[in-house]
Protein backbone atom coordinates (compact mmCIF):
# COMPACT_ATOMS: atom_id res chain seq x y z
CA UNK A 1 0.00 0.00 0.00
CA UNK A 2 1.34 3.46 -1.21
CA UNK A 3 0.87 4.84 2.18
CA UNK A 4 2.97 7.44 4.55
CA UNK A 5 2.13 5.85 8.51
CA UNK A 6 3.92 8.35 10.97
CA UNK A 7 2.92 9.06 14.18
CA UNK A 8 3.87 13.04 14.95
CA UNK A 9 4.39 14.60 18.73
CA UNK A 10 5.18 18.38 17.82
CA UNK A 11 8.79 17.89 17.26
CA UNK A 12 10.32 19.73 14.40
CA UNK A 13 11.93 16.72 12.60
CA UNK A 14 9.82 13.01 11.96
CA UNK A 15 11.04 9.77 11.19
CA UNK A 16 9.28 8.22 8.31
CA UNK A 17 8.73 5.14 7.34
CA UNK A 18 7.49 5.60 3.43
CA UNK A 19 6.59 8.70 1.86
CA UNK A 20 4.98 9.18 -1.59
CA UNK A 21 5.89 11.70 -4.12
CA UNK A 22 4.73 15.57 -4.04
CA UNK A 23 3.46 15.52 -1.19
CA UNK A 24 3.13 18.41 1.92
CA UNK A 25 2.38 18.07 5.22
CA UNK A 26 1.20 21.35 7.03
CA UNK A 27 1.50 20.87 10.90
CA UNK A 28 1.79 23.53 13.69
CA UNK A 29 2.82 26.35 11.02
CA UNK A 30 5.09 24.25 9.58
CA UNK A 31 5.34 22.82 6.02
CA UNK A 32 7.11 20.10 5.48
CA UNK A 33 7.76 18.96 1.87
CA UNK A 34 7.39 15.12 0.95
CA UNK A 35 7.43 16.04 -2.97
CA UNK A 36 10.61 13.94 -3.13
CA UNK A 37 10.69 10.00 -2.25
CA UNK A 38 12.41 9.57 1.16
CA UNK A 39 14.47 7.33 2.30
CA UNK A 40 12.69 4.65 4.28
CA UNK A 41 13.45 5.30 8.01
CA UNK A 42 15.01 9.00 6.58
CA UNK A 43 14.91 11.90 9.00
CA UNK A 44 12.68 14.92 7.69
CA UNK A 45 12.92 18.14 8.53
CA UNK A 46 10.26 21.31 8.02
CA UNK A 47 11.20 23.37 5.14
CA UNK A 48 8.79 26.50 5.69
CA UNK A 49 7.74 28.29 8.14
CA UNK A 50 4.86 30.63 8.44
CA UNK A 51 2.33 32.25 10.07
CA UNK A 52 1.20 31.17 14.00
CA UNK A 53 0.91 28.03 15.33
CA UNK A 54 -2.21 26.10 14.45
CA UNK A 55 -3.88 23.56 16.44
CA UNK A 56 -4.12 20.37 14.89
CA UNK A 57 -3.01 19.63 11.40
CA UNK A 58 -3.54 19.85 7.87
CA UNK A 59 -2.21 18.22 4.49
CA UNK A 60 -2.21 19.22 0.96
CA UNK A 61 -1.78 17.89 -2.02
CA UNK A 62 -3.45 14.69 -1.46
CA UNK A 63 -6.44 13.22 0.24
CA UNK A 64 -5.89 13.48 3.42
CA UNK A 65 -6.97 11.90 6.93
CA UNK A 66 -6.40 14.06 9.76
CA UNK A 67 -6.58 12.55 13.60
CA UNK A 68 -5.94 13.73 16.92
CA UNK A 69 -5.64 10.76 19.55
CA UNK A 70 -4.54 10.57 22.56
CA UNK A 71 -2.90 13.46 22.28
CA UNK A 72 -0.61 12.38 19.80
CA UNK A 73 -1.40 13.88 15.91
CA UNK A 74 -1.00 11.57 13.11
CA UNK A 75 -1.31 11.86 9.13
CA UNK A 76 -2.00 9.62 6.59
CA UNK A 77 -0.79 10.08 3.17
CA UNK A 78 -2.34 7.97 0.33
CA UNK A 79 -1.74 8.48 -3.17
CA UNK A 80 -3.97 9.16 -5.57
CA UNK A 81 -6.27 6.19 -6.36
CA UNK A 82 -6.19 4.79 -3.11
CA UNK A 83 -9.37 5.90 -1.97
CA UNK A 84 -10.24 2.73 0.06
CA UNK A 85 -7.34 2.82 2.11
CA UNK A 86 -8.16 6.29 3.39
CA UNK A 87 -11.94 5.69 3.90
CA UNK A 88 -11.05 2.97 5.54
CA UNK A 89 -8.30 4.66 7.72
CA UNK A 90 -10.68 7.81 8.02
CA UNK A 91 -13.82 4.70 9.61
CA UNK A 92 -10.83 3.57 12.30
CA UNK A 93 -9.82 6.96 13.66
CA UNK A 94 -13.42 7.70 13.68
CA UNK A 95 -14.28 4.76 16.21
CA UNK A 96 -11.14 5.30 18.16
CA UNK A 97 -11.80 8.79 18.90
CA UNK A 98 -15.27 7.90 19.68
CA UNK A 99 -13.67 4.98 22.26
CA UNK A 100 -11.35 7.32 23.78
CA UNK A 101 -14.41 9.83 24.52
CA UNK A 102 -16.26 7.16 26.18
CA UNK A 103 -12.84 6.11 27.90
CA UNK A 104 -12.31 9.61 29.13
CA UNK A 105 -16.45 10.51 30.17
CA UNK A 106 -16.24 7.10 32.17
CA UNK A 107 -18.21 4.58 30.01
CA UNK A 108 -15.68 2.33 29.92
CA UNK A 109 -18.01 -0.78 29.56
CA UNK A 110 -19.47 0.34 26.07
CA UNK A 111 -15.54 1.42 25.19
CA UNK A 112 -14.81 -2.23 25.46
CA UNK A 113 -17.24 -3.33 23.80
CA UNK A 114 -16.59 -0.85 21.21
CA UNK A 115 -12.83 -1.65 20.85
CA UNK A 116 -13.99 -5.38 20.80
CA UNK A 117 -15.70 -4.81 17.34
CA UNK A 118 -12.00 -3.68 15.64
CA UNK A 119 -11.06 -5.55 12.76
CA UNK A 120 -7.69 -6.58 12.72
CA UNK A 121 -5.84 -4.25 11.38
CA UNK A 122 -6.56 -1.87 13.98
CA UNK A 123 -3.87 -3.68 15.69
CA UNK A 124 -0.84 -2.02 13.37
CA UNK A 125 -2.49 1.71 15.02
CA UNK A 126 -0.07 3.09 17.40
CA UNK A 127 -3.47 4.78 18.89
CA UNK A 128 -5.39 1.30 19.19
CA UNK A 129 -2.69 -0.15 21.40
CA UNK A 130 -2.68 2.73 23.67
CA UNK A 131 -6.13 2.52 23.94
CA UNK A 132 -6.27 -1.18 24.62
CA UNK A 133 -3.99 -0.86 27.11
CA UNK A 134 -6.35 1.71 28.40
CA UNK A 135 -9.22 -0.42 28.62
CA UNK A 136 -7.83 -4.12 29.38
CA UNK A 137 -7.96 -5.84 32.87
CA UNK A 138 -5.50 -4.61 35.76
CA UNK A 139 -2.58 -7.19 36.42
CA UNK A 140 -3.35 -8.54 39.98
CA UNK A 141 -0.71 -11.02 41.60
CA UNK A 142 -0.58 -12.55 44.80
CA UNK A 143 2.32 -11.90 46.71
CA UNK A 144 4.36 -14.50 48.87
CA UNK A 145 3.83 -12.88 52.33
CA UNK A 146 1.38 -11.06 54.59
CA UNK A 147 2.85 -8.03 55.76
CA UNK A 148 -0.46 -6.11 57.31
CA UNK A 149 -1.16 -4.95 60.68
CA UNK A 150 -3.62 -4.27 62.68
CA UNK A 151 -5.14 -0.60 63.12
CA UNK A 152 -3.76 1.14 65.88
CA UNK A 153 -7.59 1.35 67.30
CA UNK A 154 -6.85 1.28 71.15
CA UNK A 155 -4.40 4.42 70.53
CA UNK A 156 -7.46 6.41 67.81
CA UNK A 157 -10.11 5.44 71.06
CA UNK A 158 -7.85 6.92 73.49
CA UNK A 159 -5.98 9.91 71.73
CA UNK A 160 -7.40 10.89 68.31
CA UNK A 161 -9.61 13.96 69.96
CA UNK A 162 -6.34 15.61 70.95
CA UNK A 163 -5.43 15.24 67.06
CA UNK A 164 -8.32 16.49 65.13
CA UNK A 165 -7.18 18.00 61.13
CA UNK A 166 -3.59 16.77 61.77
CA UNK A 167 -2.13 13.65 60.28
CA UNK A 168 -0.87 11.13 62.65
CA UNK A 169 1.92 8.31 62.19
CA UNK A 170 0.94 5.26 64.29
CA UNK A 171 2.76 1.34 64.92
CA UNK A 172 1.49 -0.88 66.70
CA UNK A 173 -1.05 1.59 69.05
CA UNK A 174 2.59 4.09 69.47
CA UNK A 175 2.24 7.73 67.65
CA UNK A 176 5.35 8.39 66.24
CA UNK A 177 4.68 11.91 65.55
CA UNK A 178 1.96 13.69 64.27
CA UNK A 179 1.50 17.09 61.31
CA UNK A 180 -0.82 19.10 59.29
CA UNK A 181 1.03 17.90 56.11
CA UNK A 182 1.07 13.98 55.30
CA UNK A 183 4.53 14.67 53.09
CA UNK A 184 6.19 16.74 56.11
CA UNK A 185 5.24 13.92 58.90
CA UNK A 186 6.53 11.08 56.68
CA UNK A 187 10.04 13.52 55.82
CA UNK A 188 10.37 13.42 59.46
CA UNK A 189 9.63 9.87 60.40
CA UNK A 190 11.43 8.80 57.87
CA UNK A 191 14.63 10.42 59.01
CA UNK A 192 14.02 8.81 62.14
CA UNK A 193 13.46 5.51 61.40
CA UNK A 194 15.66 3.01 59.38
CA UNK A 195 12.29 1.97 57.70
CA UNK A 196 8.59 2.96 57.54
CA UNK A 197 7.35 -0.60 56.75
CA UNK A 198 4.22 -0.95 59.04
CA UNK A 199 3.95 2.64 59.92
CA UNK A 200 0.29 3.69 59.31
CA UNK A 201 -0.79 7.46 57.89
CA UNK A 202 -3.97 8.55 59.26
CA UNK A 203 -5.44 11.47 58.78
CA UNK A 204 -7.78 12.63 62.53
CA UNK A 205 -11.28 14.12 61.54
CA UNK B 1 -5.50 -18.96 58.07
CA UNK B 2 -8.45 -17.37 57.95
CA UNK B 3 -10.46 -17.27 54.73
CA UNK B 4 -13.70 -17.43 52.36
CA UNK B 5 -13.97 -20.37 50.45
CA UNK B 6 -16.86 -21.74 47.72
CA UNK B 7 -19.05 -24.14 47.76
CA UNK B 8 -18.78 -24.96 43.92
CA UNK B 9 -20.17 -28.89 43.86
CA UNK B 10 -22.25 -31.17 46.98
CA UNK B 11 -18.93 -32.13 48.05
CA UNK B 12 -16.67 -29.50 47.33
CA UNK B 13 -14.94 -26.08 48.13
CA UNK B 14 -12.60 -23.63 46.43
CA UNK B 15 -10.82 -20.84 48.37
CA UNK B 16 -11.94 -17.39 47.21
CA UNK B 17 -9.87 -15.77 49.11
CA UNK B 18 -6.39 -15.31 50.07
CA UNK B 19 -5.77 -12.23 52.11
CA UNK B 20 -7.55 -10.39 55.02
CA UNK B 21 -6.64 -6.47 56.27
CA UNK B 22 -8.19 -4.94 59.23
CA UNK B 23 -10.11 -2.06 57.85
CA UNK B 24 -11.82 0.70 59.72
CA UNK B 25 -15.85 1.90 59.31
CA UNK B 26 -17.42 4.65 59.77
CA UNK B 27 -14.46 6.77 59.29
CA UNK B 28 -14.12 10.19 58.12
CA UNK B 29 -11.61 12.09 56.94
CA UNK B 30 -12.24 15.88 57.30
CA UNK B 31 -15.38 16.46 55.82
CA UNK B 32 -15.99 13.56 54.11
CA UNK B 33 -17.32 10.60 55.36
CA UNK B 34 -15.38 7.27 54.63
CA UNK B 35 -17.87 4.47 55.26
CA UNK B 36 -15.19 1.80 54.67
CA UNK B 37 -11.25 2.92 54.61
CA UNK B 38 -9.01 -0.14 54.06
CA UNK B 39 -4.97 0.20 54.37
CA UNK B 40 -3.03 -0.41 51.07
CA UNK B 41 0.77 0.73 50.11
CA UNK B 42 1.48 2.78 47.22
CA UNK B 43 4.05 2.57 44.17
CA UNK B 44 7.15 1.98 46.09
CA UNK B 45 6.37 3.31 49.76
CA UNK B 46 6.70 1.13 52.32
CA UNK B 47 4.14 2.47 55.18
CA UNK B 48 0.73 2.00 54.88
CA UNK B 49 -2.29 4.94 53.92
CA UNK B 50 -5.85 4.47 54.25
CA UNK B 51 -8.30 4.45 50.85
CA UNK B 52 -12.05 5.03 50.53
CA UNK B 53 -13.19 1.81 49.53
CA UNK B 54 -16.12 3.05 46.74
CA UNK B 55 -17.98 0.75 44.47
CA UNK B 56 -20.15 4.07 43.40
CA UNK B 57 -16.90 5.53 41.97
CA UNK B 58 -15.62 4.32 38.49
CA UNK B 59 -12.28 4.72 38.56
CA UNK B 60 -9.59 5.02 41.07
CA UNK B 61 -8.31 8.54 42.31
CA UNK B 62 -5.16 9.87 44.05
CA UNK B 63 -5.45 13.43 45.23
CA UNK B 64 -3.87 16.43 47.04
CA UNK B 65 -0.60 15.60 48.82
CA UNK B 66 -0.63 12.38 47.49
CA UNK B 67 -0.09 12.96 44.24
CA UNK B 68 3.26 14.62 45.01
CA UNK B 69 4.39 12.31 46.95
CA UNK B 70 3.85 9.64 44.16
CA UNK B 71 5.49 11.74 41.41
CA UNK B 72 8.20 8.82 41.15
CA UNK B 73 5.76 5.93 41.16
CA UNK B 74 3.53 6.77 38.85
CA UNK B 75 3.32 4.25 35.17
CA UNK B 76 3.42 5.89 32.40
CA UNK B 77 0.93 8.17 31.30
CA UNK B 78 -2.32 6.63 29.49
CA UNK B 79 -4.44 9.39 29.18
CA UNK B 80 -3.34 13.18 29.50
CA UNK B 81 -7.20 14.10 31.20
CA UNK B 82 -9.67 12.11 32.84
CA UNK B 83 -13.12 13.77 34.20
CA UNK B 84 -14.26 12.57 37.09
CA UNK B 85 -17.61 13.74 38.11
CA UNK B 86 -20.23 13.58 40.89
CA UNK B 87 -23.35 11.67 40.17
CA UNK B 88 -25.89 14.13 39.73
CA UNK B 89 -22.82 16.58 38.21
CA UNK B 90 -22.67 19.02 40.90
CA UNK B 91 -18.60 18.85 40.47
CA UNK B 92 -16.66 17.83 37.75
CA UNK B 93 -12.20 17.84 37.87
CA UNK B 94 -9.79 16.09 35.46
CA UNK B 95 -6.10 14.95 35.54
CA UNK B 96 -3.94 12.52 34.03
CA UNK B 97 -4.71 8.80 34.12
CA UNK B 98 -1.65 6.64 35.31
CA UNK B 99 -0.48 3.07 36.51
CA UNK B 100 0.26 2.48 39.82
CA UNK B 101 1.22 -0.32 41.90
CA UNK B 102 -1.23 -0.99 44.48
CA UNK B 103 -0.52 -3.49 47.44
CA UNK B 104 -3.37 -4.81 49.92
CA UNK B 105 -1.30 -5.54 52.98
CA UNK B 106 -2.81 -9.06 54.07
CA UNK B 107 -2.72 -9.49 58.21
CA UNK B 108 0.32 -12.22 58.03
CA UNK B 109 -0.80 -14.99 59.84
CA UNK B 110 -4.15 -14.59 57.56
CA UNK B 111 -2.89 -14.75 54.37
CA UNK B 112 -0.84 -13.22 51.57
CA UNK B 113 -0.94 -9.37 49.87
CA UNK B 114 -2.16 -9.00 46.68
CA UNK B 115 -0.17 -6.64 44.30
CA UNK B 116 -2.46 -4.75 41.85
CA UNK B 117 -0.97 -2.93 38.89
CA UNK B 118 -4.12 -0.04 38.94
CA UNK B 119 -5.11 2.42 36.83
CA UNK B 120 -5.23 6.25 38.83
CA UNK B 121 -6.71 9.28 38.18
CA UNK B 122 -3.88 11.77 39.67
CA UNK B 123 -5.76 15.12 40.66
CA UNK B 124 -3.78 17.70 42.32
CA UNK B 125 -7.28 20.02 43.19
CA UNK B 126 -9.04 16.69 44.58
CA UNK B 127 -8.36 16.58 48.75
CA UNK B 128 -5.99 14.22 50.09
CA UNK B 129 -7.98 11.54 49.98
CA UNK B 130 -7.18 8.14 48.03
CA UNK B 131 -10.59 6.42 46.18
CA UNK B 132 -10.20 3.10 45.45
CA UNK B 133 -12.83 2.53 42.34
CA UNK B 134 -14.03 0.18 40.49
CA UNK B 135 -12.01 0.63 36.67
CA UNK B 136 -8.73 -0.01 36.69
CA UNK B 137 -9.10 -1.53 40.26
CA UNK B 138 -11.72 -3.42 42.08
CA UNK B 139 -12.86 -5.23 38.81
CA UNK B 140 -10.16 -7.33 38.71
CA UNK B 141 -10.68 -9.35 42.14
CA UNK B 142 -12.53 -10.19 44.92
CA UNK B 143 -13.25 -9.10 48.15
CA UNK B 144 -15.80 -9.42 50.59
CA UNK B 145 -16.45 -7.21 53.73
CA UNK B 146 -17.07 -8.50 57.89
CA UNK B 147 -18.63 -5.03 59.26
CA UNK B 148 -18.63 -6.32 62.71
CA UNK B 149 -17.04 -4.81 65.91
CA UNK B 150 -13.44 -5.68 64.04
CA UNK B 151 -14.20 -5.36 60.70
CA UNK B 152 -12.32 -7.49 57.94
CA UNK B 153 -11.58 -6.92 54.36
CA UNK B 154 -11.28 -10.60 52.51
CA UNK B 155 -9.74 -10.24 49.36
CA UNK B 156 -8.45 -12.27 46.33
CA UNK B 157 -6.97 -12.97 42.91
CA UNK B 158 -10.38 -13.05 40.37
CA UNK B 159 -9.68 -16.01 37.92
Amino acid sequence: MNQLNTTMRHRPARTVNYLPSSSYVETAGQLWDFSEDQEQGATVAPTVWYGTVNAGLRVRDKTPTLFIIDGTIGARLSSRGDDSATRQDKELMGILAQIRKLVVDGHVAEARSLFATLPDYANAEPAARSLARVLMLPKVEKSQTGTGHKISRKWMRQNSSNFKGRWVALMDDELLGDDKSCIALRKRIRGERKSLAGVQFLFVS
Amino acid sequence: MSQLWLRDSADGYTQWTSGVSDIEVHAENGPFQVPISVPCRLGNLEETHFALLDTGSARTIIGGEFVELLEDDFGPELLPEMFIQSRLGGWKVSGPLHELKISLPSLGNLGVDLDVNAQVVAIKDFPSLMVLGVYGFLESIRFAIEPSNEPMMYFGLYD
